[in-house]
């Protein structure tokens, strides 16, 4: 079992102070100090799941109290959106937890941790669930071409302006709205990567979606749309059918 | 890519709980590793011997930077070194000394790839900053400060928006809660400022363009005076809106005297504060007056505050829940006013003093009226985005990063006291204008360490103004240039939070202490060991 876990340098005073007190937790999680959780980057966690993590947790400020005024407020709406994508690419989404931590709560962030691997020791191993470790490998691909694509990013980048602008109708009806555009989003994303991935040889939408597990309509519809984005492109007909490949980055 | 010397401390449990020696032949084997030693602590004389005349990267793995960190910056000198807790996060916590022993494995490849994937020179900068200061506003908090930083030899400049000295002080009667009269204390300031000599006052000025230099602020100011400054005070006080106590107080200091009955009409809107002012004041007035009638009018939605109901009893002061009814009328005598600011007329007084008696079936009121209104701050919002305080809706400047640091600062070298943060009593104003002009001092002796900024990538910068609307700190501003809009971080504010660094669409700003390549690298190291 191995578990990723990103903690705030402030929460990480809480994760240093359970040990000077001798809370003993699971070794099979291991910290990376960001300052803020809102350093937290999608790219940072498919980076993780490439690498082998069962599991991802995130040790932060208690809301509200975050030392960088409103660092936890996005990194919690950012780790939202990854277990949106987690849900959306086929992988359990409860192998992404959280926990807010005082600076001096090492306890109460000691029983989280603990809590938190032994779930993710019973949903089990990335590579047990259903499919093959090819297809994990596939589908990380996919998600790593989803956190780093441009529209995604920007879309992500707006939230403040867009929620905030919806604050004057209704609050909670807005975010919601927004967390669903941007699920949406995710999933047409996520989509186009795994597309995207059968297209590095010129292929046919058939081809394309036999591979994928999508609809041919699908395919279809989202190919047209990576045209029109430059980012896939029609290569030649073959069997009277167009291939289609991948465009170069840059 | 330099060689890394890794150095082990057995200290502290560690030895008994992570097999060392392990460790060591794994890292042997490590191309990124010069050579690995365990010594017996890393944080005595012994080791400092033992490293004396070290060259090169080093990763020690051992306990916390917090409470180490001191001996480690020490002990690496001029080197590069990274520090890995072995400690509080390895062998404190976990039991299995295989377990264990394997987490400190992956521990140390975090740090060695952090090490070696860290850019160079991106140490702490110094702040060198100017030790002149420019101060916004000759109220008692001003002149407070002013005079402590004269005191201690700064430059300082001060800046009035009108033409007089004295702020609030010259509006009141009495300094509330001591009683000391204003004038008095008004002068006490004054006469202590005029014997200073770095002192430069200008009245009528105003800060009209602020922007950084290499050692604090440049200044440009209404009357042409341009000036670079290493620390800005602003000292700007608050402001009555919908009431006039302090109008008030200021007639009632100018005549002596005071006449008829006395309603203080409570607006909805009241800030608690005034109330414990006119409280207080309607004490002194009843000590002068043991006769007369005083009555607040006190909306039903208002909340009094803590004791004032005890406090009004206790002097004869009556309370009446509503507006005066009716209305004022029947006011037949005028206070005298000086011309001075060509006032109109503020407190009406009556010759005859009649009122009301109770709320139902009166006409009116006939007496004086003083009006409760609200205080709202006193800084101008252009002048508040210029020096990147937030403000609350009532104009009070919001105190940041109070959890990092308390009490006064806002941004380096900004610094906010007295009235501008919120209304508080007088002695306490003063009091805090010392603190301030200390903490200002320290600073400047301190020659402050400042991490270095977040760095924005101009070319690939599409001048989304992402980074601008998310960051805390208004560290982000966005540029015109040929090509478009760029984002420029300034340094002084930064934080190096990351915010910006992850939410950036197009992957242009770089951190430099950790960056995404450092994540990267330490995941990747994670995810192989
Ligand atoms: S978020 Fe990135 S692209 Fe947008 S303005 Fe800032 S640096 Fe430029
Ligand atoms: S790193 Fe933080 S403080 Fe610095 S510019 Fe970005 S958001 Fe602002």
């Amino acid at each position: 079992m191995k578990i990723l876990g990103f903690t705030c340098d402030w929460a990480g005073f809480a994760l240093d102070y359970a040990g000077m007190i001798r809370q003993k937790y699971s070794a099979d999680i291991t910290f990376i100090n960001l300052r803020c959780s809102a350093r937290f980057d999608m790219v940072d966690g498919v980076q993780a799941l490439a690498n082998g993590a069962d599991g991802i947790f995130f040790a932060l400020c208690p809301l509200g109290d975050c030392h960088y005024e409103s660092g936890n407020h996005h990194a919690v709406s950012r780790i939202n959106h990854f277990k949106d994508l987690l849900q959306i690419a086929g992988l359990n989404p409860e192998r992404i937890g959280f926990a807010h931590a005082d600076t001096t709560d090492a306890v109460g962030l000691k029983n989280e941790i603990e809590s938190f691997c032994s779930k993710v020791k019973e949903i089990g191993d990335l590579s047990s669930q259903v499919f093959d470790r090819p297809e994990l490998v596939l589908r990380v691909a996919a998600m790593k071409r989803v956190v780093s694509s441009e529209p995604v990013r920007w879309t992500l980048s707006k939230e403040l302006e867009l929620v905030r602008k919806g604050n004057v109708f209704d609050e909670k009806l807005d975010a919601e709205a927004y967390a669903q555009l941007v699920r949406d989003l995710l999933r047409t994303e996520y989509h186009k990567g795994l597309i995207l991935e059968q297209l590095a040889e010129p292929r046919n939408a058939v081809e394309v979606a036999q591979a994928t597990g999508l609809s041919a309509h699908r395919v279809f519809e989202l190919i047209v749309e990576l045209e029109r984005e430059t980012r896939a492109s029609f290569d030649r007909i073959e069997h009277e059918r167009p291939l289609y490949v991948e465009v170069a980055d840059g | 890519m330099e060689k890394v010397k890794i150095f082990l401390c057995k200290g502290c449990e560690i030895a008994q709980k992570i097999d060392l020696e392990k460790l060591k032949k794994h890292f042997n084997s490590n191309a990124q590793v010069e050579s690995i030693e365990i010594l017996t602590t890393l944080c005595d004389g012994a080791a400092r011997e033992h490293l004396a005349g070290v060259e090169g990267a080093l990763l020690f793995g051992a306990c916390d930077e917090r409470t180490h960190g001191v001996i480690f910056r020490e002990l690496a000198g001029s080197n590069p070194y990274q520090l890995v807790n072995l400690r509080e996060r390895c062998a404190w916590v976990h039991d299995d000394q295989t377990e264990a022993t394997a987490k400190a494995q992956r521990l140390l490849s975090m740090g060695l790839a952090e090490l070696s994937t860290r850019p160079p020179d991106q140490a702490e900068w110094d702040l060198d900053l100017l030790h002149r200061v420019l101060v916004i506003g000759a109220g008692p908090a001003g002149l407070a400060c002013v005079r402590a930083l004269a005191e201690q030899g700064c430059d300082v400049t001060l800046i009035e928006k009108t033409n007089r000295l004295g702020g609030t002080l010259r509006r009141t009667r009495t300094v509330w809660p001591s009683g000391e009269d204003s004038e008095k204390l008004l002068h006490r300031l004054y006469n202590e400022l005029q014997d200073e000599l770095h002192v430069t006052v200008y009245q009528q000025t105003e800060l009209v363009e602020l922007t950084e230099s290499l050692h604090g602020y440049r200044v440009k100011l209404s009357n042409d005076v341009e000036e670079e400054v290493g620390a800005i005070v602003v000292a700007t006080g608050i402001r009555e809106v919908g009431g006039n106590l302090f109008e008030f107080e200021y007639r009632w200091r100018d005549r002596g005297d005071f006449r008829g009955p006395l309603a203080f009409e409570v607006k909805e809107d009241v800030h608690p504060f005034l109330l414990e002012t006119a409280l207080w004041d309607a004490v002194m007035l009843r000590h002068e007056k043991p006769e007369e009638r005083i009555v607040f009018f006190v909306p039903e939605s208002v909340v009094l505050p803590e004791g004032f109901k005890e406090g009004a009893e206790k002097h004869n002061i009556e309370i009446i829940r509503g507006s005066i009814p009716g209305g004022v009328t029947g006011v037949t005598g005028v206070m005298s006013l000086r011309p001075e600011r060509k006032l109109r007329v503020i407190v009406k007084m009556p010759r005859r003093g009649t009122g009301v008696r109770g709320v139902t079936g009166v006409t009116g009121w006939r007496g004086a009226v003083v009006k409760l209104g609200k205080l709202v701050g006193n800084l101008p919002q252009e002048l508040a985005q210029a020096l990147r305080i937030p403000m609350d809706k009532d104009g009070y400047l919001v105190q940041r990063r109070f959890r990092i640091r308390p009490r006064d600062v806002v941004h380096p070298g900004i610094f906010v006291v007295g009235g501008a943060h919120a209304p508080m009593p007088m002695e306490e104003t003063i009091n805090h204008a010392f603190v301030v002009a200390a903490r200002i001092k320290a600073m400047f002796n301190a020659k402050s360490k400042r991490l270095p900024a977040a760095q924005i990538d101009e070319e690939a910068c599409i001048g989304c103004g992402y980074c601008a609307a998310v960051c805390p700190y208004g560290a982000p501003i966005l540029e015109r240039t040929d090509t478009g809009h760029k984002a420029r971080i300034s340094p002084r504010f930064c934080t190096l939070c990351g915010l910006c660094i992850a939410g950036c669409p197009v992957f242009a700003i770089f951190d430099p202490i950790k960056s995404r390549k450092t994540i990267r690298a330490q995941i990747e190291s994670w995810g192989n060991s």
